[in-house]
């Protein structure tokens, strides 16, 4: 709608920047940048929320998260251009779901 | 409730529910554990500090367990600090790096040797930790001294059902 998506971002994979629970505005335009977060559609994982740790040659993005916790890089694998779903334009402050798991 | 207003907004296509996922279930972090270690090691020291000379197996041993309780303390500490401790919470208490070292040092100096007081010392700084670690999850504390020896005061998160 209108370019946009409101994610509600579940994990703690993306903290400090992302917190558990809270909300994100992403965009669905696309550019290709290393240190962009971007909404994946993952072959295993589902529609995640990553952070592009680098571009491969071949143009497929290698992803990682911001905590430490985070599922390593090497399980993510790479991903595609295809499967990106948006870019983070800034996290929605204030705005806080209750966690429902983990 | 939560959910249903949540698959209602999905339908949308404008909200949709992102996973950041973690290797492991994260998220379970409790100082608990690192106080129950720092404390055997003062009940560890207590039992050493007792024992006849003539039992120096007993003795071997209890020095060896106040060895292991005190490296638990550290393992324990180090994790919460490291995995837990983000930005914003260092921001709000800025002595946090400054304090996990200090019992980091202090469960050297438990390890050394068996002064009382060192191990004293090390349940007092965990207890700092542990008011702390506390009220980042808005959790209040209170100070009571654990239910068996040696009873001294520890910091419990007073929770609510």
């Amino acid at each position: 709608m209108f370019g946009f998506k409101i994610a509600r971002i579940d994990g703690r994979s993306m903290e400090p920047m992302l917190v558990d629970g809270s909300f994100a505005l992403f965009r669905r335009r696309y550019r290709r940048e290393q240190g962009e977060v971007i909404l994946v559609n993952h072959k295993e994982f589902g529609l995640i929320v990553k952070q592009v740790a680098d571009i491969a040659p071949n143009g497929e993005m290698v992803l990682a998260g911001l905590s430490p916790e985070s599922t390593s890089t090497e399980r993510l694998g790479r991903v595609s251009r295809e499967q990106v779903q948006g870019t983070l334009v800034a996290p929605i402050p204030l705005l806080r779901w209750r966690r429902t798991r983990h | 409730m939560t959910n249903i207003i949540t698959k209602a907004l999905e339908k949308t296509g404008l909200f949709v529910t992102a996973k950041a996922h973690c290797d492991v279930p994260c998220g379970i972090y409790d100082t608990g554990p690192a106080l129950y270690h720092a404390v055997s090691v003062v009940r560890l020291m207590d039992q050493f500090l007792a024992a006849d000379d003539s039992a120096f197996l007993t003795k071997a041993r209890l020095v060896a367990q106040k060895e292991e309780q005190a490296e638990k303390v550290k393992h324990e500490i180090r994790v919460i600090w490291g995995d837990y401790v983000k930005p914003p919470i260092v921001e709000k208490y800025p002595n946090i790096h400054e304090l996990a070292h200090a019992i980091m040092m202090q469960g050297s100096k438990c390890k050394q040797d068996c002064h009382r007081e060192d191990g004293e010392k090390l349940v007092e700084l965990v207890n700092e930790f542990a008011e702390i670690f506390w009220a980042t999850k808005g959790v209040t504390t209170g100070k009571a001294p654990c239910p068996y020896e040696p009873k001294l005061p520890v910091v419990y998160p007073k929770l609510e059902g």
